[in-house]
């Protein structure tokens, strides 16, 4: 049994790969080769995306379409710039690899690397 | 009064230390420890100034095993400071300085802890819509080209690496940053890191607090380092993969967040990276146990001196009483 959260992954999934608005039929139909689910539940989980302003629900004639909000570009570059103030700040809410180098820096340190890897190779 | 003085020396003292073991890259070669060493450094300063308040309250007290006797010491005490306006002045004094101490410290803690699990949790749903699909792995995958490698503790999937991360790392390389990951979230530095960052909210006006948080989380890093090393990875594909991913473009700039929050808490140009790097390019020390030693009985000496120079007025008082009294 998919844990709910994924199925909003794979839902964001078909609405971003369909380029235009999508019914909850259309979602349904994208997903069956994969998973066996119940149009309510596709339909819940789209209308739980809706409130956290993932989804945006329009009525075309008796129907709900939904676009998404934005790209998974911008919101992958959102969640990064967020990451990245917060590594900043150093609260240790995460802990990120590195910080950004100058040229400078990374000239020298790419010679020295270099250097090592010939003294390792001599050994 | 000379006992609250005394511990003010020392807070000033600290604060000295802290000034001179910073930027002299100290405690490379001994992270753990050194770790140890800034948070007694930090723990002893706050402890320090706590102390010196209640050494104002109680400038001399007879320790007694009868606790009667004690509480009675203690009442008298605090009557003849009630019976002088300058022991007025200094019971209130000490007072409001420890207890605002011991208030502001549990409150920045509580603070950190309840905006730190909610950040997390945000960002960690986003992440799982963001990365796609259900897989078994520790690592989620973020499709940028800018390269970006970081770690979340909490929930199944806590590293997350961007595409363009994974172009730029060979299979070598991205096993160093990965066992170097995973070294922070085993060795849970974020808890170490929340504490002492909780300090420096609590008194953000302390440079010593701000030196031994900005130390601490260099160090935490040449621990996973070292963790990673450990976990069986070359120092020298760990020191490339390192580079790799610093030297890439950052498309993703830190202004665009919209932080609205002013200023970095701790200031952002603080480069650890190339020390870090130089660090695994040299060979790995051996028999460090002398040196760690040395450092953790430091460590542990600074933490109990506060305590020290409160009790041993007493501790002379009562052995000078000698026994029968």
């Amino acid at each position: 049994m998919p844990r709910f959260g994924d199925l909003e992954a794979a839902i964001m999934d078909e609405v971003w790969a369909a380029g235009e608005p999508v019914k909850v039929r259309d979602v349904l139909e994208s997903l069956a080769p994969q998973r066996t689910l119940a149009y309510t539940t596709v339909q819940t989980v789209m209308d739980v995306l809706v409130r956290k302003s993932w989804l945006v629900r329009t009525k075309v004639g008796r129907a709900n379409t939904y676009l998404p909000t934005g790209t998974r570009a911008d919101y992958v570059g959102g969640l990064l710039s967020e990451a990245l103030a917060h590594a900043d700040d150093r609260t240790g809410a995460l802990m990120n690899l590195v910080e950004r180098l100058d040229r400078v820096e990374v000239d020298d340190l790419s010679r020295q690397i270099a250097a090592a890897r010939r003294r390792a190779a001599r050994q | 009064m000379t006992a609250a003085l005394a511990l003010v020396a020392f807070a000033v003292g600290l604060s000295a230390l802290a000034r001179f073991l910073d930027g002299r890259g100290w405690g490379a070669r001994t992270p753990r420890a050194a770790i140890a060493l800034w948070q007694c450094v930090a723990g002893s300063a706050v402890l320090a100034i706590a102390l010196a308040g209640c050494a104002l309250v109680f400038p001399s007290l007879h320790i007694s095993t009868d606790v009667a006797q004690l509480l009675r010491a203690c009442a008298d005490r605090l009557r003849d400071n009630y019976s002088s306006p300058l022991g007025l002045v200094q019971t209130v004094a000490g007072l409001a300085i420890a207890i605002t101490i011991v208030a502001s410290v549990l409150l920045a803690c509580v603070r950190t802890a309840v905006s730190t699990a909610l950040w997390r949790r945000r960002h960690s749903t986003r992440l799982s819509i963001l990365s796609g699909g259900s897989t078994n792995s520790d690592t989620a995958v973020l499709p940028l080209d800018s390269p970006m490698v970081y770690c979340i503790p909490r929930g199944r999937r806590r590293i997350v690496i961007t595409t363009g991360a994974l172009e730029r790392l060979t299979p070598k390389q991205l096993q160093a940053v990965l066992a170097h990951e995973r070294g922070h979230l085993r060795q849970r530095h974020h808890l170490v890191l929340a504490w002492s960052v909780s300090l420096c909210r609590a008194f953000p006006w302390s440079a010593t607090l701000r030196i031994a948080h900005q130390q601490t989380s260099r160090l935490t890093e040449m621990r996973a380092d070292d963790a990673a090393v450990n976990a069986g990875c070359d120092r020298l594909d760990l020191a490339a993969a390192l580079l790799n991913v610093a030297r890439g473009p950052r498309a993703v700039d830190g202004s665009m967040s919209g932080r609205g929050r002013g200023e970095p808490l701790l200031g952002a140009a603080f480069t650890a990276t190339a020390d870090r790097i130089r660090r695994l390019l040299q060979p790995a020390e051996h028999d460090t146990r002398l040196r760690r030693v040395l450092v953790t009985a430091c460590a542990v000496a600074l933490l109990l001196t506060p305590a020290v120079a409160v009790a041993l007025p007493a501790l002379v008082a009562v052995s000078s009483a000698g026994p029968g009294e």
